[in-house]
């Protein structure tokens, strides 16, 4: 059983980009992600709805591929723009030759070194200030990875707010509230509507009306070996339950837990090779 | 500049600045996409996307065709130290009332839609 069976993307939205990569793969919100029947997981909708399998088989809504955001940017060569810049920030850049013979990434690549450059020499006054220095570039390019791929966009509040917010924004705010708690590291965050209808037709701006109801979020967690896997299972839903009431404010109708691998204690930073064979 | 497009720029202008004021409201949207990709249309010798400078965070369109209905969208950036439900509804009526300030004819409609894009 292959507990990381989906490609990780370098860059998703979400993610600083120092964190590290050996956590479970990620994917950002607008790949597919099926959910795979066989792996470790132990789940619970809340309120409780059924064992995962029919749980998975009844909202297929995190299934469903979401539609590209509206902005997604095809460089004349046919290349996304995102995937450039990806292929930049992860350092794989020279390992493609069109990237350096093709003009337009070429000079997408360098309008990019040109805000990292911006962003370093808005900081060299105080050259001392390294760490403040590598915070705020990451941030910057967080930004850009949000703007890129920002994710379906879900609905905050009441119809009359007619809020929203970004799938890749809320899905940070849950993973953070997950690695709240000791030795947890959280990985892949969807959201999506709980409504399957809903979902399908889901896009990258905002909605009318036909388009709100509660979400489902599914969020994939590593942990250390001290948490009994029902007790992690039950803390990361309330984590996760408490910021989506307190911190943002949206109607979340369901939370699995995927808890896709587990750390030796002298790996706390999940360094290690993922397991194969499934949960401990 | 006809009518419409000056009443979307006032209300662009005038919008943006109440949804900045907002408490919890970090930044609105920046639009470093934006500034990029028009960067690589020029060099690609191409027209950029026509989105304005500074105003990447505020899209003003007029509704059914005319300058009486408008849809303003806001985009920002929320702070963690603030509920998001709640800035975004501080944020509605803020944009709302400066609205209504630009829109004086008392037909005038206007829908106001806050995304949030992210949260610092």
């Amino acid at each position: 059983m292959a507990l990381n069976a989906h490609s990780g993307r370098p860059g998703e939205p979400g993610r600083t980009p120092d964190e590290p990569a050996t956590t479970p793969d990620e994917e950002s919100p607008t790949d597919d992600n099926a959910l795979d029947e066989s792996s470790a997981a132990t789940e619970r909708a809340v309120p409780e709805t059924g064992t995962r399998e029919n749980g998975a088989r009844e909202n297929g809504a995190l299934d469903a591929r979401a539609p590209e955001a509206d902005d997604e940017e095809l460089l004349p060569c046919g290349r996304e723009l995102s995937a450039v810049w990806e292929a930049w920030e992860a350092g794989e850049s020279g390992l493609d030759p069109h990237l350096a013979d093709c003009p337009h990434c070429s000079a997408a690549l360098a309008d990019l070194a040109a805000l990292d450059d911006a962003v370093r020499e808005a900081r060299a006054d105080d050259p001392s200030d390294a760490t403040g220095l590598a915070e705020l570039t990451g941030r910057v390019m967080d930004m850009v990875r949000l703007e890129l791929r920002p994710g379906r966009s879900l609905p905050l509040g009441a119809p009359e707010d007619d809020a929203w917010i970004v799938e890749a924004a809320a899905a940070r705010a849950f993973r953070a509230a997950a690695e709240s708690l000791p030795s947890v590291r959280a990985g892949s965050c969807r959201i999506a509507p709980l409504d399957p209808a809903v979902a399908r037709r889901g896009g990258g701006a905002a909605g009318g009306p036909a388009d709100r109801g509660p979400v489902q979020v599914r969020l994939e967690v590593v942990a250390g070996l001290q948490w009994p896997l029902p007790e992690l299972a039950e803390s990361v839903r309330a984590r996760v339950a408490e910021a989506a009431e307190d911190a943002i404010g949206i109607d979340v109708a369901r939370i699995d837990v995927l808890i896709v691998d587990v750390l030796d204690e002298e790996d706390p930073a999940g360094s290690g090779e993922h397991q194969e064979g499934g949960h401990r | 500049m006809n009518t419409e497009r000056k009443i979307q720029d006032e209300l662009s202008l005038a919008t943006a600045d109440a949804a900045r004021r907002t408490a919890g409201v970090a930044f609105l949207r920046p639009g470093i996409v934006d500034r990029l990709r028009a960067s690589a249309a020029s060099r690609a010798g191409r027209p950029g996307t026509g989105t304005a400078a500074g105003h990447a965070g505020v899209r003003v369109r007029a509704l059914d065709g005319g300058p009486d209905a408008w849809h303003i969208d806001i985009q920002l950036v929320a702070r963690t130290s603030h509920r998001t439900l709640d800035v975004t509804r501080a944020v509605r009526a803020a944009v709302a009332a400066a609205a209504g300030d630009v829109l004086s004819e008392p037909g005038d409609r206007v829908r106001v839609t806050v995304t949030v894009v992210g949260i610092v």
